[in-house]
């Protein structure tokens, strides 16, 4: 699917309307004038949230806050009301991005300073090229949708074919037919979405370099570019996901290793950036929500704070800790170990031998979504905002940049 | 009929043709008994009324009821579950900590007790008790929930953690438990009528049976109870009002004592008392039998009345004793003080009720029944004072001692009267002036600062240091809700409230408002849909938004507290917490909803509002409409109503006052038909209004319900100083003396009396200033101010105007040219 500009609905045609005389209240014949009336009432106030640029809001830095993202020494926030962030290393002083959509926004990533992407409810993409400064939409729900039911109407024509010709074979047709009965429960609820309006929520994007990226999501969403987000690939059949359970997170710990994991201890491995996928075997039935790394050691961490590490071996080890908090996301520190946050204040600091250096609960207890590393101590955000964290765990409110400062910044 | 009264024709005053005098003087004293006769039965007939006087505490009449805010309010009034009718006791464990076995036990009988008060609503009452206390959780299963307290719960320390943890969980920190864990909320929504009597519910009674069943009863050394909510304000209040019949005893006392210090004689004292309690026992009586009831407001019309009713009281008796003075008999005394006062007499209370009247333009109740009530009153008092008092005094006459009290006061002129005199005098007078205009300069840059609304936090009407107030500076202390609570109502049609579109245009307004300096947080449908959204996905915070899958949507809302949607889902209010209730904060926030809702706004016909999803959705297929409709309404919520409460004040505040100084104007134009003689009685009445505004901004009191009548009330009965004066003034000057000589007379008769009054008058009002009501002790402050200063300012600034503005020559020459040589009654 071609890099196309999509407009959702057409609110450029604003006409005035005469009010209506007299007092008519029962519905049927209410709808019956309503249908031979002539005149179209003027809406023109509200436009479709991926056809609104978010808006810019004073305390922005207080809304939710659902990632961070490093460009270059700088960093770059997402989160609710399409609000986009940015700031020099220090974390300190926030101004606000300009972007064209006012959903939640569930994920960013840069490669280099300049070039980034974005992901967020609706399935819509954005990419930037300017640092953030100014943002494109790329790809959006409905876009994705289409997408998704020609992939399953090639999924079903496939699966038939493959039927068909075990078939002409004699061939055990068992294994054909329930593929082809889930394919065209795909095909339906493909269908289901498209006309419906609903969207997909994509949870987490990432990005290799600046050509190849991955944005997964929920329902088993997956989306694959090779240039640059031009274009996104349906790739969700590249996985054995038939309950299409959620996509929590993608992660590219190199180009030639990609994990990939969500509901129901989803995991899976790629060492060719997304053409092909491995199940792995998780340590755990429940969600799994981040997996990083900690020295040599990859961290994986599910529902309700069960953190595991998998060691050259293959083998997963549960990591022995206090809390019981989900840990949403992680940054790995200049020494190579790692640092997690999660729900309900949490914070844990793994050692690159894998073992916990530290946890504590932040004031407040707030839910934490991302967290980075600044000059002194780090950035956590989530649904306090952005909030600073020092080394003795003590918090401070990061801040707006006042308007004309920012306007001036943003020259 | 004595030859000598033919000399006497009416002052220069236009009011009633001089044919008209003798007859009216004949008609009441020439049938005394049968007048008399007439006016005790018309007491005996209020008095009836006395018996039917009750107290109203409904919350209709201290609202602006045509405001749009308001009757929006009104339109969804039944579907704002909770909005106003609701208390909240929270109970605080002195030692720091609810979670106590013992703690909790006392809150458990609490809760009961509670539960078991007429008027309570059973269902929604809620407590940690309360089996609508949930806590939830999610794990590997799935959702798990249930109360708070467990049903195992046996007090002992295993079963109390137990209740911590799920207290932790069930994210009521902040709401129904304190931040500080300290305390926990009783939350108890009330019924519009206590269902046991089927009678209004009372809220004086239920204030009592909370202060008695709950704060009396548990309220020890380990236990603090504070109690808040509308309805207990409400109660308070209305204790409160009780308070003020002590006040009035005490004004009344004190009224009689300078009464009988200036008088020098009992029945010159007790009549004018007794007459004045008259027009208060007619007054009240009316009132009663014409089906009004007493409020917080209406309690103060009394001391008005009584003490506009002994003022001029205070003229009448003067005057008879400088008649019975020269020699009158009692009679002639009384008939010669009615000629000579029942026409500035009746311009003076007619313009104190016209005054008043000009208060029905405050389009809220109890302003416009303390309109009618203190009109009435001033009404009865032309009937009770310049007719019933001369009347009875034409028996009982002034005593010798009284008389010769007056002879002797009026045979010397005090000193204090010779300095006053001078201020007749041009070279004096310029000073006065000049002093006069620099001070209404000032006045009027001061009160450019004047403020409009409450301007202090918690409940206004009560003092700060009151219990309620101070229970309600624990609540915003230790929990995380406001008590300044705006509503805006999102009409949508039928069954469309949680409609993706109007979702998410709510969620664009409460982002938006979020973000107004002075709104803390917002709750609506939205909150609980992106919250239960987050729940079903296990949790995990990047699921916190709204869903455009309708079956998701819907699903999110299914189990939404009834107070964020209405019955058929075709309203849904967005609460806004705010910082506190300061006008400015309200215009702020008001102007930006009014923004919003001018873009928003859809502006379509009321029809589509009435239809139901199918026939929006083929509305929408055919072109019809755009997306499903979607309307914003301020407003409900204390804040709404008191936002609408300062709109309505803000466009009465320059109205009012146009048209009490228009009424004023034309009746003192109409009887002196002079208009430098009006501008001599106008300004300074003027110059005390600029100046009592300032005395508000420098107070802190804005203008507000309980503010703005005191412009009028201090206009309408400040006016009757300077007729008083200019009449007698005017008379002297006719009678061929030059102005300094003019107004000494007039000093020594009428100024004695004026001086009398502004004092009793003052003090009336004065003794509200130690009202347990914070708006009645602001207007004792203002009306105590206000009669002072009007009275200075007849005294010093009237005579000062005159020898400006009068010509004296011009007044005898007209007088002449219309009577003739008779002189003017004096």
């Amino acid at each position: 699917m071609g890099f196309e500009m999509y407009s959702f609905r057409n609110h450029s045609d604003d006409r005035r309307c005469g009010r209506w005389g007299g007092s008519i209240t029962s519905g049927a014949l209410a709808l019956l004038v309503a249908a031979l009336w002539p005149v179209q009432s003027v809406q023109a106030g509200w436009t479709d949230p991926l056809d609104t640029p978010a808006e810019t809001a004073s305390l922005a830095n207080q809304a939710l806050v659902l990632d961070v993202a490093r460009r270059g020494d700088n960093l770059v926030a997402v989160g609710a009301y399409g609000n986009i962030l940015l700031s020099d290393k220090a974390g300190l002083q926030w101004q606000q991005a300009s972007v064209p959509v006012r959903v939640t926004l569930t994920s960013v990533a840069f490669v280099d300073e300049n070039h980034g992407w974005a992901c967020g409810h609706d399935g819509v993409i954005l990419a930037t090229a300017d640092g953030g400064a100014s943002w494109l939409r790329q790809f959006d729900g409905f876009l994705a949708n289409k997408a998704v039911v020609a992939a399953a109407e090639q999924q079903l024509a496939d699966a038939e074919a493959s039927l068909a010709e075990l078939e002409d074979n004699g061939d055990d047709t068992t294994d054909a037919e329930a593929l082809v009965e889930s394919a065209n429960f795909a095909l339906d609820d493909a269908r289901y979405d498209l006309q419906s309006g609903s969207t997909r929520p994509c949870l987490d994007i990432q990005f290799q370099d600046l050509n190849t990226g991955m944005a997964v999501g929920a329902y088993g969403s997956l989306f694959i570019t090779h240039n640059g987000g031009q274009t996104w690939e349906e790739a969700s059949s590249r996985i054995n996901n038939p309950d299409r359970f959620h996509l929590n997170f993608v992660r590219a710990i190199s180009a030639n290793e990609w994990w990939l994991g969500g509901e129901s201890g989803l995991l899976f491995r790629s060492s060719d950036a997304g053409e092909h996928w491995e199940a792995v075997e998780s340590p755990y039935e429940g969600s799994l929500f981040d997996l990083n790394r900690a020295g040599d050691y990859r961290i994986l961490a599910g529902l309700r704070g069960h953190l595991f590490r998998l060691d050259d071996s293959g083998e997963w080890q549960e990591i022995d800790h206090e809390g019981d908090q989900t840990f949403n996301a992680s940054t790995s520190l200049d020494d190579g170990s790692l640092l997690l946050v999660g729900n309900g204040g949490a914070l844990l600091h793994l050692g690159t031998d894998g073992s916990v250096q530290d946890e504590k609960t932040l004031a407040g207890s707030k839910s934490m979504a991302a967290v980075a590393v600044v000059n002194n101590g780090y950035l956590v955000a989530g649904e306090g905002g952005l909030v600073l964290v020092n080394p003795q765990g003590e918090t401070t409110d990061a801040r707006m940049m006042p308007v004309q400062e920012s306007a001036h910044a943003a020259q | 009929m004595q030859p000598n009264n033919q000399r006497y024709s009416e002052p220069e005053h236009f009011l009633i043709s001089p044919e008209s005098e003798p007859f009216l003087e004949r008609l009441l004293f020439g049938r005394r008994h049968v007048v008399m006769a007439l006016l005790v039965l018309i007491t005996l007939v209020f008095m009836f009324g006395l018996t039917r006087i009750r107290l109203d505490s409904s919350i209709e009449k201290y609202i602006p009821l045509q405001h749009p805010f308001v009757q929006s309010y009104l339109k969804h009034k039944d579907d704002l579950k909770g909005g106003v009718a609701s208390v909240r006791i929270a109970v605080a464990a002195r030692n720091g900590s609810i979670f106590e076995a013992s703690y909790l036990q006392t809150l458990n009988k609490i809760t009961d007790d509670v539960f078991f008060i007429a008027g309570v609503d059973r269902s929604a009452l809620q407590s940690l008790w309360t089996p609508n206390t949930r806590w939830t959780e999610v794990t590997e299963e799935g959702f798990q929930g249930g109360p708070v307290i467990p049903p195992d719960y046996d007090g002992s320390a295993a079963s109390v953690e137990t209740v911590r943890e799920n207290v932790l969980k069930s994210g009521q920190v902040g709401r129904l438990v304190a931040n500080d864990f300290g305390s926990s909320i009783i939350d108890v929504p009330l019924l519009a009528v206590n269902a046991e009597t089927g009678e209004k519910l009372d809220y004086q009674q239920l204030s009592h049976l909370l202060e008695a069943q709950v704060r009396d009863r548990y309220q020890n050394e380990q236990i603090a109870i504070y109690i808040t909510g509308v309805p207990k304000k409400l109660g308070d209040l209305m204790d409160g009002a009780v308070a003020i019949g002590y006040f009035f005893l005490a004004a009344m006392l004190m009224t009689t004592a300078l009464l009988y210090w200036y008088s020098r004689c009992w029945r010159g004292t007790l009549v004018p008392v007794l007459a004045s309690l008259i027009a208060v026992v007619w007054q009240l009586g009316a009132l009663a039998l014409l089906g009004f009831s007493i409020d917080l407001y209406s309690v103060l019309v009394p001391f008005l009345v009584f003490a506009i009713g002994i003022s001029h009281a205070v003229q009448v008796i003067n005057s008879i004793a400088l008649h019975a003075g020269v020699g009158e008999n009692s009679l002639w005394a009384a008939r010669k003080a009615f000629r000579g006062l029942y026409v500035p007499g009746m311009l003076a209370l007619l313009s104190d009720a016209m005054g008043f009247l000009t208060l029905l333009f405050i389009d809220i109740g109890v302003i416009q029944e303390l309109a009618i009530s203190a009109s009435v009153g001033v009404a009865m008092i032309i009937i009770t004072n310049l007719v019933l008092l001369p009347v009875v005094m034409s028996w009982v006459g002034i005593s010798p001692r009284g008389v010769e009290h007056a002879r002797r006061g009026a045979a010397t002129i005090p000193a204090l009267w010779r300095v006053l005199s001078g201020f007749a005098d041009r070279r004096l007078a310029l000073p006065v002036l000049i002093a006069s205009l620099v001070l209404a300069v000032v006045g009027y840059q001061y009160s450019k600062g004047l403020k409009i609304g409450d301007l202090d936090p918690g409940a206004p009407e009560l003092r700060a240091d009151s219990r309620y107030n101070l229970d309600n500076d624990y609540m915003v202390e230790h929990f995380s809700t406001s008590s300044d609570i705006l509503v805006v109502m999102v009409e949508t049609p039928i069954e469309m409230c949680n409609s993706f579109k109007v979702m998410d245009v709510m969620d664009r307004f409460m982002w938006h408002m979020k973000n107004v300096p002075g709104v803390q947080s917002g709750v609506s449908l939205v909150s609980v849909s992106k919250l239960v959204t987050k729940a079903m996905n296990e949790g995990n915070i990047k699921w916190f938004a709204l869903s455009r899958n309708q079956t998701i949507l819907n699903t999110s809302v299914q189990r939404a507290p009834g107070s964020l949607l209405n019955g058929n889902c075709s309203m849904a209010p967005v609460v806004l917490y705010l910082n506190d209730h300061k006008a400015e904060t309200l215009e702020r926030v008001v102007a930006e909803v009014q923004q919003f809702k001018a873009r928003f706004d859809d502006q379509v016909d009321d029809v589509f509002f009435g239809m139901r999803p199918d026939d929006i959705q083929s509305a929408i297929a055919s072109g019809k409409l755009e997306s499903v409709p979607v309307r914003f309404q301020l407003a409900a919520g204390n804040a709404g109503i008191e936002a609408a409460t300062n709109e309505v004040i803000g466009d009465a505040q320059n109205r009012m006052l146009i048209f009490v100084y228009l009424v004023v104007f034309a009746l003192c134009l109409l009887t002196f038909r002079s208009l430098p003689a009006v501008s001599c009685i106008l300004i300074p009445l003027a110059l005390t209004s600029i100046l009592s505004q300032a005395l508000m901004t420098w107070l802190g009191i804005g203008v507000k319900v309980a503010t703005l009548p005191v412009i009028a009330l201090g206009v309408g009965i400040g006016v009757d100083y300077g007729i008083y004066i200019y009449n007698r003034l005017e008379a002297m000057l006719i009678d061929g003396k030059n102005l300094r000589e003019a107004y000494l007379e007039t000093l020594c008769s009428t100024g004695k009396a004026v001086s009398f009054t502004g004092v009793t008058l003052a003090i009336g009002v004065a003794t509200w200033i130690f009202s347990p009501i914070r708006f009645q002790a602001d207007m004792g402050i203002l009306l105590t101010f206000m009669f002072i200063w009007n009275m200075l300012g007849a005294l010093i600034l009237l005579p000062a105007l005159t020898s400006i503005l009068l010509r004296p020559e011009h007044i005898r020459q007209r007088h002449q040219r219309i009577h003739g040589e008779i002189p003017p009654a004096i």
